[in-house]
């Protein structure tokens, strides 16, 4: 609000404007229900296609299980990090650690997998269809947790915009991204890579552009600069020259 | 805030009176342009407005506080970046009308370095930078489109430059 008009004015106006504000539920109760959302969506998606037949088996497989584990915690730090971001003082040091260790812990595995079976790295379901069904699929397994997140989050006060949408929504793609490990039955690393990781941090790109584009914060404050001054407009002396 | 949060607007009022001293001395540690220190503290004030349901009352306030302030103070300093960086939107300071304590003088300066301009052109430099129109209310004065006019101000301001 870049003007002549003085601050105890603006403090007036803003009093003026003040209403009943109802505090939001704390950062953890809201990533608890956003996390418990998220689970029902995902599992009412797993019972609403089908889950792989070989899935016993595969969950006795450790490359598995820290693949599937290291896409749990990317989804819920992401979310964490988001959040904490959105709400002024939060502490976000701890979301941001976790990120940084399932992001690695996502990449060891990958590596250990490259490392294993680089032999037949690019022989499996590398065709179109796949590649098409499986991103797609990413998609619409995360897109109801990111709009529940992305609502939880414009209730709050996004100061960050970009990198909260991003964060946001690599949180559903990566979810998405777990959920298909239970339907898609292709595990080959370049498959996992191309139609299942790739999509998820597609989306949160998707979410860096929305945030920057729409700008939730910056239209809510000059909403709010135009309001103050329809209510009390300047003084002639004081306008522009 | 708690009391704000309910509705109470004296307690709103003296919350902000009180907090705007240490707003300002946070600000001026790093904004070192003091005409701008006041615009900055406003804009924390709004977004304390709007944030103020983020707030939650059995969390220590500054930490919430001094977010929403530093957040506020870096937007406005990436702001200042980007304009600095237009080559259009800091052409108009070569004109140095807005800054001018005599707008007699300022007036004589304009028709000096514009003389040579087409009526069209100086009535665009005329409306966007010596009476302080945005582009968009300067092109619908002039019934041209914002763009144009953008760019008719640029060409201007560079030919002036040159003359000069």
């Amino acid at each position: 609000m870049s003007n002549s008009r003085s601050t105890s004015e603006l403090i007036n106006c803003l009093a003026e404007d003040l209403a009943p504000a109802r505090p939001t539920a704390g950062f953890g109760k809201i990533l608890l229900g956003w996390v418990a959302i998220a689970a029902i969506v995902v599992f009412a998606g797993l019972i609403g296609t089908h889950v792989r037949a070989d899935l016993g088996a595969r969950l006795t497989d450790l490359q598995f299980v820290v693949e599937a584990l290291s896409l749990v915690l990317i989804g819920v730090s992401a979310g964490a990090l988001a959040l904490a971001l959105s709400i002024p003082g939060s502490n976000w040091a701890g979301p941001r650690r976790l990120l940084v260790f399932a992001c690695g812990l996502l990449l060891a595995a990958a590596g250990f997998s490259l490392a294993s079976h680089w032999q037949n790295i690019a022989a499996l379901g590398m065709g179109f269809r796949p590649l098409l069904y499986c991103s797609t699929a990413v998609i619409v397994y995360g897109v109801v947790p990111a709009i529940i997140l992305v609502l939880a989050l414009v209730r709050a006060a996004p100061l960050r915009a970009g990198p909260v949408f991003f964060l946001a929504l690599l949180a559903a793609g990566s979810l998405g991204a777990f959920a298909l490990k239970f339907s898609c039955i292709n595990d080959n690393l370049l498959h996992l890579a191309l139609a299942h990781w790739l999509p998820a941090l597609g989306f949160g790109l998707l979410g860096l552009i929305l945030g920057r584009f729409l700008m939730p914060w910056e239209k809510s404050l000059s909403r709010l600069a135009k309001r103050i001054e329809q209510k009390q407009p300047y003084p002639e002396s004081t306008t522009r020259e | 805030m708690k009391r704000a949060q309910d509705g109470d607007r004296s307690a709103y009022t003296e919350l902000l009176e009180s907090l705007l001293p240490a707003l300002r001395g946070f600000v001026r540690k790093r904004i070192v342009d003091d005409s701008l220190v006041e615009d900055v503290c406003q804009d924390i004030l709004m977004s304390i407005h709007l944030a103020r349901r983020t707030y939650i009352p059995t969390k220590p306030f500054k930490p919430w506080l001094f977010t929403i302030a530093r957040r506020r103070v870096i937007d406005h300093q990436r702001r200042k970046y980007r304009l600095k960086s237009r080559e259009f939107l800091d052409d108009g300071s070569i004109l140095n009308l807005e800054q001018s304590p005599n707008p007699i003088a300022s007036m004589t300066e304009f028709n000096r370095v514009t003389q040579k301009l087409s009526q069209r052109k100086r009535e665009a430099l005329r409306l966007v930078h010596l009476e302080g129109k945005s582009t968009k209310e300067a092109a619908k004065i002039l019934g041209m489109k914002e763009t144009g006019l953008r760019v008719m101000l640029h060409r201007t301001i560079k030919q002036i430059k040159e003359q000069i």
